[in-house]
């Protein structure tokens, strides 16, 4: 398997996430136990039936840390960041990290995990977030009715995910199957959906797949950001945004950041590749909550044209005027919004 | 130039942060085991100055803890955190 970016030295992470019953550890135990070829190191919550002789298993147990009061979005999770810089002393035993979260946890906290310290994103990069799903159960978990600001757990976990493996589809006919497929295009219309029976998924589309290099996955598939075209009712959906132009670097980043300063807490997933004006690379950004790590990637070449595509995943998001904010950060928009 | 702290064009970690960090290491005697983590945050409350700093210090066993100083990362000095380390931690 290639690396998203040859020169990118750090270990790629990937989160599994799912409700219990989704096949979360059938998936894991054939990556424990299948010759792939890689040298994982497994973050679990308890320690599997299958032997692990082989493999590097580490148990956590999980713990929210509040990096500020109340803030959902200053969240991380306290054992990750043990257990990762103790990983990190051990680096020539592995090749790859993988965290399995429990089957009601919140994913925000393990991703902001990775955004949050700046040792951490600068050695380990988080490669997918995987969502194992249950064709035959997954409805009634998305239409379950939660108390007054309890979270639907299902739609969080479909929400942040880069990968859906929809499992147990010989369990339901094909309509259930498109009708599920359609619901987790609803809350997030980018996600790839892989469809799979006992968790047989091609582990190269799921392991250091490089979901969060923007750029890799725009080559696979260049619709990627704006199909966003599924119009349904849900308060969690996404917004794809495609311009052309150039932006204004001032006016970008007082808009982004007012943005996400205000909306953070509803805005789960951004990410875009933008054109700064008098940037002569891509402008590459990808944010969990408020939280956003962005770098300049490749340079424009020289027959492409200067475009801006990104999108947002969350709960009610204003198509409109996240279209007006951005388009008002063009260099040729005029004065500042 | 993105907001909240994000630098463009640079994955290393910052070394002004990481002086900072070591020193929380040196003022509180950790050890190796034990993760600090600084980071510059926006606040959102109300009265609240925009930017805040965080410190906190994860030890392999036991609790986690964490300090709150009310101004940017690069603003703060030694005596600063030698002062906030010497007061009850926030959990």
């Amino acid at each position: 398997m290639t690396t998203p970016d040859a020169r990118d030295e750090r270990v790629p992470v990937t989160v599994l996430t799912g409700f219990l019953g989704s096949g979360k550890t059938t998936l894991l135990n054939r990556v424990l136990t299948e010759n792939h070829g890689m040298r994982i190191a497994v973050i679990e919550n308890e320690f599997g039936e299958v032997g692990i002789d082989d493999a590097l298993v580490l148990d956590a147990e999980e713990e929210i840390f509040e990096m500020n009061n109340g803030c959902i979005c200053c969240t991380v999770r306290g054992d990750l960041i043990r257990i990762l810089g103790a990983l990190m002393r051990r680096r020539e035993q592995f090749d790859h990290i993988l965290i399995e979260t429990t089957g009601l946890a919140d994913p925000a906290p393990v991703a902001q995990t990775f955004f949050m310290d700046d040792e951490i994103a600068s050695q380990l990069r988080l490669d997918a977030i995987i969502t194992l799903v249950d064709a035959a159960h997954v409805l009634q978990h998305l239409d379950e009715v939660k108390p007054e600001g309890v979270e639907n757990e299902a739609v969080e976990q479909i929400a942040f995910a880069d990968r859906v493996v929809l499992n147990k589809t010989d369990l339901v006919d094909e309509e259930t199957v498109a009708e599920v497929e359609t619901r987790i295009r609803a809350i997030n219309a980018p996600v790839q959906i892989l469809r799979a029976q006992h968790a047989q998924v091609d582990l190269r589309k799921v392991l250091d797949v490089g979901a969060f290099d923007l750029d890799r996955v725009l080559r696979e598939d260049p619709s990627f950001l704006t199909e966003t075209e599924h119009q349904h009712d849900t308060t969690v959906t996404s917004v794809g945004i495609d311009v052309d132009g150039e932006l204004d670097e001032d006016r970008l980043n007082a808009w982004l950041g007012n943005l996400l300063r205000t909306k953070g807490v509803d805005i789960f997933r951004s990410k875009g590749i933008l054109a700064i004006a008098g940037a002569p690379e891509q402008y590459v950004f990808q944010g969990v909550h408020m939280l956003l790590v962005g770098e300049f990637g490749r340079a424009w070449r020289e027959s492409e044209p200067r475009r801006n595509r990104l999108v947002f995943i969350g709960r009610n998001l204003d198509r409109d005027e996240l279209e007006r904010g951005f388009t008002g950060c063009l260099a040729t928009a005029g004065a500042a919004a | 130039m993105p907001p909240l702290g994000a630098r463009p064009g640079s994955r290393g970690p910052s070394p002004q942060l990481r002086e900072l960090k070591e020193t929380v290491r040196a003022l509180l005697g950790l050890d190796d085991d034990t993760a600090v983590m600084v980071r510059q945050l926006a606040c959102t409350e109300p009265g609240c100055p925009p930017l805040e700093t965080v410190v906190a210090v994860l030890p392999m066993d036991g609790r986690a803890h964490r300090w709150t100083l009310y101004r940017p990362a690069d603003q703060i000095t030694e005596d600063d955190l030698r002062a906030a380390l010497l007061t009850d931690p926030q959990h």
